[in-house]
């Protein structure tokens, strides 16, 4: 091989084959955009988070509990404090706030501060500079949204328990917040004193307590974890660095990241199948000065690298190209999900993720072109002095075996590095290529089955139309796959959307109750039913919650069973399960969401099959698990829990284990006890009801304020709201990615159509000359265009149909429900512009006079 | 690399002479009837037409002639049935002797002249060109010895389009490597052939005749042993063809070429030292030509090389 020689060539040959080609490095120039911008997307966050690590948490570390911290924890405290830490108190709730001048009720969140947090980081406010007037004056401060809401300004008061306390400032921006955190409620800023007087934290209340430290003296900081850890092991009290935080959150953003990579990812593969494509036409075009330079002596290998070298070189500016591209979209993503980002994100070029981009998109580029180029050192030389002459072709090439593998491999090996799980990756790629076969046999078929059962009464333009989908050298593969791999991608994303939205409407929707009502206590259920409209009495669901622990699991308590080192490790409880607090509850009958696997239920009623093993409580409780938690705890039916419920031991039985959906928005249980047992325990109400007019709604809630100042009320239409925003920017964020591999299969459409141009010219123009009229012409052409168009995008949609089916249960864990609408829309949308392309590339068959075009001598 | 195989036949050996089908038994159908019963008018030249009996005789012939081609027999499936195109040719061409090949169209005179330059494998038979045996070596080492030793012209002139004509011209020489002198080398081959002026201009902005002159720079561009002509002048006018034909000739004087060329201009072929005349896939006159033969003792005749 002579290297030199192939450089030169390369050089020289590409000054003319760029034009051809460079339509569909456009299609790798998308995908390595859509990439380079989301590695740099990714690393920006990762960078973004890591630089605010303190600034997030807005101190250096944290103690963090839902109850009261111990008093273990405090002592620590203490002497921290004692020892010069700056030490800052924030406690959250939910409460009903009121506002007495509009007589406004909403559920906020009331954020108590004592201190000086955050340490760092500004917190603006309008007037500037009032953040810490409230832990100081007894003021409040709110969010924005609060004085909307209640339709209240600066200087009214709130009823916040049953304290009043006067609005001073709005808190425009803390740089603590993450946009989900506010889906609940805008906030309420007083101090810890006047959360204290308000008398909103009961029994069980939903509150989250933290301490905020400052020791930035980051070797103290380490030293504090390790000398404190098994103090903390022993309470519920989370401790965490600022770094911890930062790296936990960048991870999650990562994942996110990770799933827009595979869009991204498609665009580029689109683009690779583009590349071989377009080098398969031109490889065709170029075989008559392959079979001369074989003539003039160039080795078969010298030619051939000649062209790898060309299609690395296009590789490599469409790679450029797109970095630059890819650079400006990075820009864009931050705005696009601003709100769902936990910081500010920077974006900052980012080398590494440029020469990813680039070394992907040239990789992508060779080894789709590979396969084509293939031919070229094939072509003989005798090729030069008679062009039909055609070598019988090999079966078994071993290059080509090759180079297939070398392709296959690829797909796997991006799929798995840009996925977040190297196993998503790998069902990714197996997805991926089973959607390219599957396009491609519908490619053969097509053109099989029109050619066999296509009406011959057809008049004779529809009937060329047709069978020009088969001739020989057809684009009807390419398109196909292009139309459909596109049309797939776009379909599969709007199915999967639509499924996730539907469930939300259906949690939310017609029939189900729509405001919740919690920290309910015992003694107020009576007395809060009355005060419900009279037709959401009889739909009113009742639920305790029992705040409980487990101390023991047939008889072995749980520290020895967290420190024994002989059970061996597939049954060894989860951690996890055994610290945790459980809010179970008691009740008699099964709940719609869930269906028994084994044992028997408290009446009798045994589990489906021959599961439904009854199990004898004796003087034990008995309790129905949730089988995930069941296999957590490795415990089974006729096993015994012991529980400590509110400083009562309860020695429970397994007698049944349950199956639960736990997408259907209603209060679902990990262990259920019998009635009668413990309806006596500590506990709060949860309750659900439905006030479907939202006036009544409203002055329902108003009226709950006023009697029960401690029992709060969600309002899940404010809760969808919240969820809707920020799904739809997630929502936009990967449509606006999904466009690029459909803007790529637009491409990889115009390429195909170009490049058969040139045949349909000379078609057009024979066609004329033998005395067809211009309608004619065009009616082969428009029946063509429309066939190509209508059952490729078909084919990709049947497939983005299926593969949602699959895809929504078993992923998202959502059923699924066909959305017609946006596919016939894309459909329509699709065959449209394959029209048009198809046209327009055609247009100046009809202009010049069929001479010209005939006298042509093809290239 | 191998990939070419010999497959259906081998050289064969000199020995079995009488196994081979001849052409003056099977003629078929297709071979003109005059030609098949017209007897050579002269013995053939330089050297007699018949097999080569003994390993020393063929050693000799190796090193005295340019070529020689011995029971080349060529056959294509056609539609599942084997098409005989070539049967039974044996050539011999003397250094710097120039030797037409005509024939009506169908004859085998392009089959011909690809076995003869390597580009294609021949079904049965052997050619030694320039003392080497061509399909003793693989596919990528005939196009090595292609690059060395031999040139061509073509009837659609095929020059590589997205080159330049000076790029054209530069290609074997780039080829065969050898470091500085090759841009002069390919400047003064273009200004010989008149177009000194358009050695920028891309093959699609030169006339028929002007990018034949360019292949005939590119074709002498290595000073090849041999040059093979494939009709060169059949996709020009008669004017362009004749000056075409004198610039060929004159170039081989010059470079002391052994030139082969297929043609079925008459008029073209009588400036050949020699014409064979093919039909039916069988040599079946080989007789003088107007143009007197080069001194042909046939020993040192080789043109010296730089």
């Amino acid at each position: 091989m002579k290297l030199g020689f192939a450089l030169r060539l390369a050089v020289r040959e590409s000054r003319h084959g760029f034009r051809r080609v460079g339509v569909y490095m456009a299609a790798i120039t998308l995908g390595v955009a859509a990439l380079v911008a989301i590695h740099s997307f990714r690393d920006d966050v990762a960078r973004s988070v890591q630089e605010e690590a303190d600034v997030l948490m807005g101190a250096d570390a944290r103690f963090e509990a839902n109850r009261p911290l111990p008093d273990s924890v405090t002592h620590i405290i203490d002497s921290l404090s004692a020892a010069g830490v700056d030490v800052s108190r924030v406690t959250t709730t939910l409460s009903m706030v009121l506002a007495p001048k509009s007589g406004d009720v909403r559920l906020l969140q009331v954020q108590a501060l004592q201190g000086g947090f955050p340490f760092y980081g500004e917190v603006e406010t309008t007037p500037a500079h009032s953040w810490g007037r409230h832990a100081r004056e007894g003021v409040a401060l709110v969010d924005p949204a609060v004085l909307t809401q209640l339709q209240i300004s600066l200087g009214d008061t709130l009823a916040v328990g049953r304290v009043r306390v006067p609005v001073v400032a709005t808190v425009e921006n803390t740089p603590t917040d993450l946009g989900y955190q506010t889906a609940v409620g805008p906030r309420v800023y007083v101090s810890q004193a006047t959360l204290d007087s308000a008398g909103l934290l009961g029994f069980g209340s939903l509150a989250r307590y933290a301490v905020y430290l400052r020791m930035p003296d980051e070797g103290a900081r380490h030293a504090l974890r390790q000398r404190y850890s098994s103090v903390l092991r022993a309470t519920d009290v989370s401790f965490r660095l600022a770094e911890d935080q930062a790296h936990r959150l960048s991870n999650s953003i990562r994942f996110l990241g990770r799933f827009l990579g595979l869009v991204g990812l498609s665009a580029l593969l689109l683009g690779g199948i583009g590349v071989a494509s377009a080098v398969q036409v031109y490889v065709r075009e170029r075989r008559p000065a392959v079979a001369v330079l074989r003539c003039l002596g160039a080795d078969q290998w010298t030619v051939f690298a000649a062209y790898v070298l060309q299609a690395a070189a296009l590789g490599l500016i469409g790679s450029g190209v797109g970095v630059a591209l890819g650079a400006a979209t990075q820009r864009v993503l931050p705005v696009l999900l601003a709100g769902v980002l936990p910081v500010p994100v920077s974006t900052r070029f980012s080398p590494a993720a440029a020469a990813a981009g680039v070394g992907i998109g040239v990789w992508v580029a060779v080894v789709f072109a590979f396969i084509p180029l293939l031919e070229i050192k094939d072509v003989p030389p005798l090729q030069a002095l008679r062009q039909d002459f055609e070598p019988p072709r090999r079966r078994r090439d071993p290059w080509r075996i090759g180079a297939y593998s070398a392709l296959l491999a690829s797909v796997f090996l991006l799929c798995g590095v840009e996925a977040p799980e190297t196993s998503v990756g790998m069902v990714f790629a197996v997805a991926l290529l089973v959607t390219v076969a599957l396009l491609a046999a519908v490619a053969w078929g097509l053109t099989r089955l029109t050619r066999r059962f296509f009406p011959k009464r057809a008049s004779y333009p529809v009937r060329q139309g047709v069978s020009n989908l088969f001739r020989p050298h057809n684009q009807t593969l390419s398109v196909t796959l292009a139309l459909g791999f596109g049309a797939f991608v776009v379909g599969t994303v709007m199915q999967v959307e639509g499924s996730l939205l539907d469930d939300l409407t259906v949690s939310f929707g017609q029939g189900r109750p729509n405001v919740l009502l919690f920290d309910v206590q015992k003694d107020q259920v009576d007395s809060l039913r009355t005060l419900l409209p009279a037709s959401a009495r009889a739909g009113l669901e009742v639920t305790p919650l029992i705040m409980s622990r487990i101390t023991a699991i047939d008889g072995r308590t749980t520290a020895e069973l967290r420190s024994d080192s002989m059970i061996p490790r597939e049954e060894r409880p989860r951690r996890w399960a055994l610290r945790r607090e459980y809010r179970n509850t008691y009740r008699a009958k099964l709940g719609s969401a869930e269906t028994l696997v084994a044992g028997r239920w408290w009446d009798g009623t045994p589990a489906a099959g021959d599961s439904g093993r009854a199990v004898t409580a004796g003087d034990l409780v008995p309790v129905s698990l949730e089988e995930g938690i069941a296999q957590d705890l490795k415990v089974g039916l006729g096993d015994t829990i012991s529980w400590n419920v509110g400083g009562m031991p309860v020695e429970s039985v397994v007698t049944s284990i349950r199956h639960v959906e736990w997408s259907r928005l209603q209060p679902n249980f990990f262990a259920i006890f019998k009635p009668g047992y413990i309806d006596d325990a500590p506990q709060t109400i949860i309750m659900l009801v439905r006030i479907p007019d939202p006036t009544r709604r409203a002055d329902f809630q108003r009226a709950l304020v006023h009697v029960f100042p401690n029992v709060s009320a969600l309002d899940f239409s404010r809760v969808q709201e919240a969820i809707d925003s920020v799904l739809s920017r997630v929502r936009t964020a990967v449509t606006f990615l999904a466009l690029f591999s459909a803007l790529a299969g637009i491409l990889v459409l115009v390429g195909a159509l170009a490049t058969s141009r040139l045949q349909r010219t000379r078609e057009g123009a024979l066609l004329k000359t033998l005395g067809a009229r211009r309608t004619q012409v065009l009616t082969v052409l428009f029946t063509e265009y429309l066939a190509l168009g209508t059952l490729a995008t078909a084919a990709g949609l049947a497939l983005a149909w299926i593969a949602s089916a699959i895809m929504v249960p078993h992923v998202f864990q959502v059923t699924f429900h066909t959305h017609a609408v946006p596919l016939l829309v894309i459909w329509g949308a699709v065959a449209g512009l394959t029209l048009a392309v198809g046209l327009a590339g055609s247009r100046g068959l009809l202009r010049r006079p069929p001479l010209a075009v005939l006298r042509e001598v093809p290239e | 690399m191998g990939r070419e195989s010999t497959g259906e036949g081998r050289a064969v050996s000199p020995a079995d002479g009488g196994a081979r089908v001849g052409c003056d038994a099977t003629g078929g159908a297709e071979a003109l009837a005059p030609a098949r019963v017209a007897p050579p008018p002269f013995p053939p030249v330089p050297a007699p037409l018949q097999a080569v009996k003994t390993r020393h005789e063929l050693r000799r012939k190796r090193d005295v002639m340019m070529i020689v081609a011995q029971g080349l027999e060529k056959t294509y499936t056609s539609g599942g049935r084997p098409l005989p195109v070539l049967r039974d040719i044996d050539l011999e061409v003397a250094p710097e002797s120039f030797v037409a090949v005509v024939g009506p169209s169908g004859s085998g005179k392009t089959t011909l002249l690809g076995l003869l330059a390597g580009l294609d494998v021949p079904s049965a038979g052997r050619v030694v060109l320039d003392g080497q045996d061509l399909f003793a070596l693989t596919e990528d080492e005939r196009a090595g010895f292609r690059a060395e030793r031999v040139g061509f012209v073509f009837q659609t002139f095929h020059l590589l389009p997205t080159l330049t004509a000076l790029e054209n011209v530069l290609v074997p020489l780039e080829l065969r490597g050898g470091g500085r002198g090759l841009r002069s080398r390919a400047t003064e081959l273009l200004d010989h052939v008149g177009l000194g002026d358009r050695m920028h201009h891309y093959p699609a902005q030169l006339s028929g005749g002007e990018q034949q002159r360019v292949a005939l720079a590119r074709a002498f561009a290595n000073q090849p042993r041999i040059l093979f002509a494939d009709e060169p002048t059949g996709n020009l006018d008669q004017e362009t063809g004749a000056a075409i034909v004198a610039m060929l000739g004159e170039l081989n004087r010059e470079a002391r070429t052994t030139l082969v060329m297929v043609t079925h201009d008459h008029a073209l072929a009588e400036r050949a030292h020699r014409i064979v005349r093919l039909a039916g896939g069988c040599i079946v006159a080989d007789e003088e030509a107007g143009a007197p033969a080069p001194s042909a003792d046939g020993t040192d005749s080789a043109a010296p090389r730089p």
